[in-house]
């Protein structure tokens, strides 16, 4: 069963994406900052990462390089998922490192989507 | 070669050539009938086809109704979290940004006739006052019903703008207005979803600020 990370300060967002992503064969892991994530990722090893942008202690930018620059999660999947969704926050994104992105609200079919190919590629 | 040989051969040879027309009749019967059992599988599979389209569409119907349903339910569920104001109003605020698109957001509370801002998210009070927008508020709250900007095309993004103003009521009774602003940029307008979404707030959000009010006042 893939190991999945969710990263974000909003409950709501938590809740919408569990209940997506839960009928599927997947075990979902939760972290509610930016710290956070970096530390459950690290102790975890998901094979993939749902991260928010804004967070507070430290935003998903951060985090995804901070992701990038540990061994142990280079290699690792990382989707941004967010309300951010102009052109200098997606290219951001992708500088970072980030494997794919998605503003919110979320469609679950595209989220679907893209979990699938990012865990099959 | 005997001629006998022969002759025994012209006459399997003048037989099985006799035996020609029937044989090809035959082969030529079973080809139509093969051409038949053909084109019936053919109509068998354009209506399986057409039928699996529109299994396909009621699906795709089916998993859209499905995604509304599940928004519908998260946004229940953290308004009806919590008895403190405060985290009543972030929990809205959440809903708003991840399940509607919009960050700016305000509202109000009635009490008989008086209506007073009680919180603001992506755009300050005296902005509401500065664009007129409190007055839009007011103006299209006195409606009562849900109201949603019609416009189409690009709108400007320099100044702030109503977008949706929603009553919010217990038991028919008005207790509040909930007013959406600029909705995020990528986000052009709202749309069905959104709309049953905005109806579903109507009262539950209603309901959050009436037991939150009690908590406030406990």
């Amino acid at each position: 069963m893939k190991k999945i990370l969710l990263v974000d300060d909003s409950r709501t967002s938590l809740f919408m994406e569990r209940m997506i992503l839960q009928q599927g064969p997947y075990k979902l892991l939760t972290a509610c900052d930016g710290q956070e994530g970096v530390e459950r990722a690290l102790a975890e090893h998901p094979d993939l990462i749902l991260m928010d942008v804004i967070m507070p202690r430290m935003n998903g930018f951060e985090a995804l390089r901070e992701l990038r620059a540990q061994a142990a999660t280079r290699e690792t999947p990382v989707i941004l998922v967010t309300t951010r969704g102009e052109p200098a926050n997606v290219e951001e994104g992708y500088e970072a490192g980030c494997s794919d992105y998605l503003t919110k609200p979320i469609d679950p079919e595209e989220l679907l989507a893209k979990v699938r190919s990012c865990l099959a590629a | 070669m005997d001629p006998r040989d022969v002759s025994l051969r012209l006459n399997r040879l003048e037989r099985l050539l006799a035996g020609l027309p029937a044989e090809a009749n035959a082969l030529w019967d079973d080809l139509t009938a093969v051409k038949q059992h053909l084109a019936q599988r053919q109509v068998a599979l354009q209506t399986a086809e057409q039928e699996l389209l529109r299994c396909g569409e009621q699906l795709g119907e089916q998993q859209r109704r499905c995604a509304i349903a599940a928004g519908q339910l998260v946004a229940i569920r953290r308004l009806q979290s919590t008895l403190e104001r405060d985290q009543m109003l972030l929990a809205l605020e959440e809903v708003v940004a991840s399940l509607v698109g919009c960050e700016e957001l305000a509202v109000f509370e009635s009490d008989g006739s008086e209506s007073r801002l009680v919180h603001t998210v992506g755009i300050a009070a005296e902005a509401l006052e500065a664009h007129g927008l409190a007055q839009d508020v007011a103006r299209r709250a006195a409606v009562g019903d849900i109201w949603i900007d019609e416009k189409k095309g690009a709108v400007e993004r320099d100044k702030p703008r109503l977008t949706a103003c929603v009553p919010l009521e217990v038991d028919g009774r008005r207790v509040g207005t909930l007013a959406l602003f600029r909705l995020l940029e990528h986000k052009a307008q709202l749309e069905a979803p959104d709309i049953e979404l905005l109806d579903l707030l109507k009262v539950h959000v209603g309901v959050a600020l009436v037991a939150t009010r009690a908590g406030q006042a406990a």
